[in-house]
């Protein structure tokens, strides 16, 4: 867990599953839902009940970063790269950059559901419909003649 | 099983946008099946027939952006008869209803009236793009409609289209308020335009970027545009037709001089060699040239523009450029990467012509070919070897001997070792014309090592069913093959009658098929349309005198979910 290093407010955030988390105000601000609860005055710690502590844990350290390139501390490109790759995972095929969108799509941080939706779609690309339910572990729930029917409309109309 | 929000999963499609991928997620289960339908931006219609246009708004009710292609491809040679269908009106009349905030659409091979592009015009409030390439039934009043309601319009791009002639107000219909226009590419139109109009227009339109004029627009009238719009980036110079001596010629030199980001000419209808050298100090910066319009430009004058454009990667000339010429474009263009040599006189024999020569030196030259399309005098299996061994990398390959059935001229053989050379070597191959004389052999090749070719064009080819099976069983990404005057017949069409509906189309004419064949065909494959197309005369007597022994003339196969066409001819049925 990282803290910032200036002086500057400090914001209590509590995970789904209890853990508590200290971020720099200004960092919170990426994302809306916290906005608004740190506008309004809402008492610490704030409550995040879908995030659970991994996740939160990244997505601290992705908004401290985004602070750091805001104050030209790193440069774009630095930040670009840790997203990508340490954030987002983009080259191993695991659930992180899922975690990362959900999380984000809950706290309305805009900057990181582009980030982690197109990660999560050049992922998925070329990927057969199969491949894509597992990585999802989405279950077919089509009834096999709809199914057929799409499949074909698809593969003999539109393409 | 994680729970997906619906706007989730919109975030990740938003960057999908192949129409691969977009048809894969809309298959994964019902909800993502539900937001990718509200999501798709664009669509691709590759058939017309392949599906009721109806059914398009109703499953994709927020396309932007639509495509729909008509003919098929023999129709450039005349091979589709006048009235055969692809009608526009059906598309445009669902998207009308269907999808009001349309921004662009795309129509290739298919008939427009002028009635459809009224419609169009008046349905359509957002349209930012409309191109139409190899189009015909409309004339310049439909582009008068488009010209005057369509209030966004950036591009308005008529490719090749067969456009009648009513006189040249249209382009004086865009209104004075009109300065959005990006592209405008005119170039197809027979007839005269209002330069003073155009002249306007294109001073009021900051962001043109791209203008191809018609044969009708005058030097004067070209110096006065690129004078306004010297931030061109492609240019059609209409005629070209100039004195030398002429002050037109010298205000053509100065306003080119100016035109810093052109990269890409054509048109040159009447191009006096005197006039080129006005463009030579835009030559070093050319990546396309257009000069398959330019007969008048031949020989020296011709190596001499060449040599001037050393950027080249697109190509595009007439056979009049010769070996010779074709020695110089492999020393001069190092960056090419598609040539097309077309013919300038089908029918005589003359002096005028390309051989196996100018392909060998272009392949030697130009590493990075990927795409070619040769018409020619003779080709040699020696040449096709070297240019393999030369290019792996093509993904189109279009060579086009005049001849019907012309063997190598060297060894008297069949093309068939030379053909194979190619699909053996070029990996990625997509397309593939062949020509010649060509035995079963070339198909056995084409099919054992064409892995990635989705479209075969054949001609005059083969000895029996057995060269059309070999592809049929092989290709196994084929989408589109088209045959002409090739030795197959029913045992060949009913090889493998699965493999249709893999494909997109198949097109056979003056082959060996039988009515009995293609009858059988759509017996076992009812999800197919199998249309024959036969212009002899109206009537019943076409029905009751033909036996099932009768030969078809022309056969169109394509497989379909919308079921037989309702608007064919009298001429056209599907069996």
């Amino acid at each position: 867990m990282e803290t910032s290093t200036c002086s500057k407010k400090i914001v209590q955030l509590r995970s789904s599953d209890g853990q508590l988390f200290e971020v720099d105000e200004e960092a919170a601000m990426s994302s809306e839902i916290l906005k608004n609860m740190i506008e309004m005055g809402m008492p610490s710690p704030l409550p995040l009940y879908e995030v659970d502590a991994t996740t939160l844990a990244m997505i601290v350290e992705s908004w401290n970063r985004r602070l750091q390139e805001k104050r030209g501390e790193i440069t774009e490109a630095e930040l670009e790269r840790w997203e990508e790759e340490e954030l987002l995972k983009s080259k191993e095929p695991d659930g992180d950059a899922i975690c990362v969108l959900l999380a984000a799509n809950y706290l309305e941080d805009e900057h990181l559901i582009d980030r982690a939706g197109e990660a999560i779609a050049h992922h998925i690309k070329d990927m057969t419909v199969e491949e894509v339910r597992d990585y999802f572990e989405i279950e077919n729930d089509f009834e096999r003649e709809e199914e057929e029917k799409v499949f074909q409309q698809n593969a003999w109309a539109f393409h | 099983m994680t729970y997906f929000p619906e706007e989730v999963v919109e975030h990740i499609f938003d960057y999908l946008v192949s129409h691969r991928d977009r048809n894969s997620v809309s298959l994964v289960c019902k909800a993502w099946y539900r937001v990718e339908r509200s999501s798709r931006r664009s669509l691709f219609v590759g058939n017309c027939y392949s599906v009721r246009p109806e059914r398009v708004p109703a499953r994709f009710p927020c396309v932007r952006s639509l495509s729909v292609k008509g003919k098929p491809h023999f129709a450039d040679f005349n091979l589709v008869p006048p009235d055969w269908g692809g009608f526009a009106m059906p598309w445009i009349a669902a998207a009308a209803r269907g999808l009001p905030d349309l921004e662009e659409l795309r129509f290739k091979r298919m008939v427009v009236s002028d009635e459809s592009l009224e419609l169009l015009a008046r349905s359509f409030p957002n349209l930012r793009s409309l191109v139409l390439v190899s189009c015909e039934g409309f004339s310049t009043d439909g582009l008068a409609a488009i010209a005057t309601h369509c209030r966004l319009l950036r591009e308005l791009d008529l490719q090749e289209n067969e456009v009648e002639d009513r006189g040249p107000q249209w382009l004086s219909c865009f209104s004075d308020s009109c300065t959005s226009i990006e592209s405008l590419n005119f170039a197809c139109l027979k007839g005269e335009v209002n330069a003073g109009a155009l002249e306007r227009l294109v001073a009021r339109c900051p962001n043109l970027r791209s203008l191809r004029l018609n044969r009708a627009i005058s030097v004067e009238s070209l110096s006065k545009i690129l004078a306004r719009s010297p931030h061109l980036v492609d240019l059609g110079t209409g005629s070209f037709t100039a004195d030398h001596r002429s002050e037109s010629y010298y205000m053509l030199i100065i306003a080119l001089q100016k035109c810093k980001s052109l990269r890409s000419l054509s048109g040159f209808w009447d191009a006096s060699p005197r006039c080129l050298p006005a463009v030579y100090p835009i030559c070093a910066n050319l990546t396309s040239l257009n000069l398959s319009y330019a007969p008048a430009i031949q020989g020296a004058d011709l190596i001499k523009l060449i040599r001037h454009c050393w950027k080249l990667q697109r190509l595009w000339v007439l056979d009049c450029i010769g070996d010779k010429g074709l020695a110089v474009v492999a020393s001069t263009c190092r960056e090419l990467q598609e040539l097309r040599v077309f013919p300038s006189d089908v029918f005589g024999a003359g002096t005028a012509c390309v051989t196996e020569e100018g392909l060998v030196a272009v392949s030697a030259g130009c590493p990075k070919l990927h795409s070619l399309l040769y018409f020619c005098h003779q080709m040699t299996n020696a040449a096709l070897v070297t240019v393999a061994k030369n290019c792996p990398k093509f993904i189109r390959f279009r060579l086009c001997i005049l001849e019907p059935r012309k063997p190598d001229p060297v060894t008297n053989q069949p093309l068939d070792e030379g053909f194979g050379a190619i699909v053996k070597s070029c990996k990625d191959l997509r397309r593939l014309s062949v020509s010649g004389l060509l035995t079963d052999r070339v198909f056995l090749y084409i099919g054992m090592y064409a892995e990635r070719l989705e479209m075969l064009s054949i001609a005059f080819a083969g000895d029996s069913d057995k060269g059309m099976v070999y592809v049929l069983n092989g290709c196994k990404n084929l989408r589109k093959l088209e045959i002409r005057d090739s030795p197959f017949g029913d045992a060949a069409l009913l090889a493998d009658v699965g493999k249709y509906e893999a494909m997109r189309s198949l097109w056979m004419s003056s082959c060996d098929v039988t009515l009995g064949g293609c009858k059988a065909l759509a017996a076992k494959m009812p999800r197919l349309n199998v249309e024959i197309i036969d212009e002899r005369d109206e009537g019943d007597e076409m029905e009751e005198n033909l036996t099932d022994l009768h030969k078809v003339e022309k056969m169109y196969v394509y497989r379909t979910v919308g079921g037989p066409r309702n608007d064919a001819p009298h001429f056209v049925w599907t069996v």
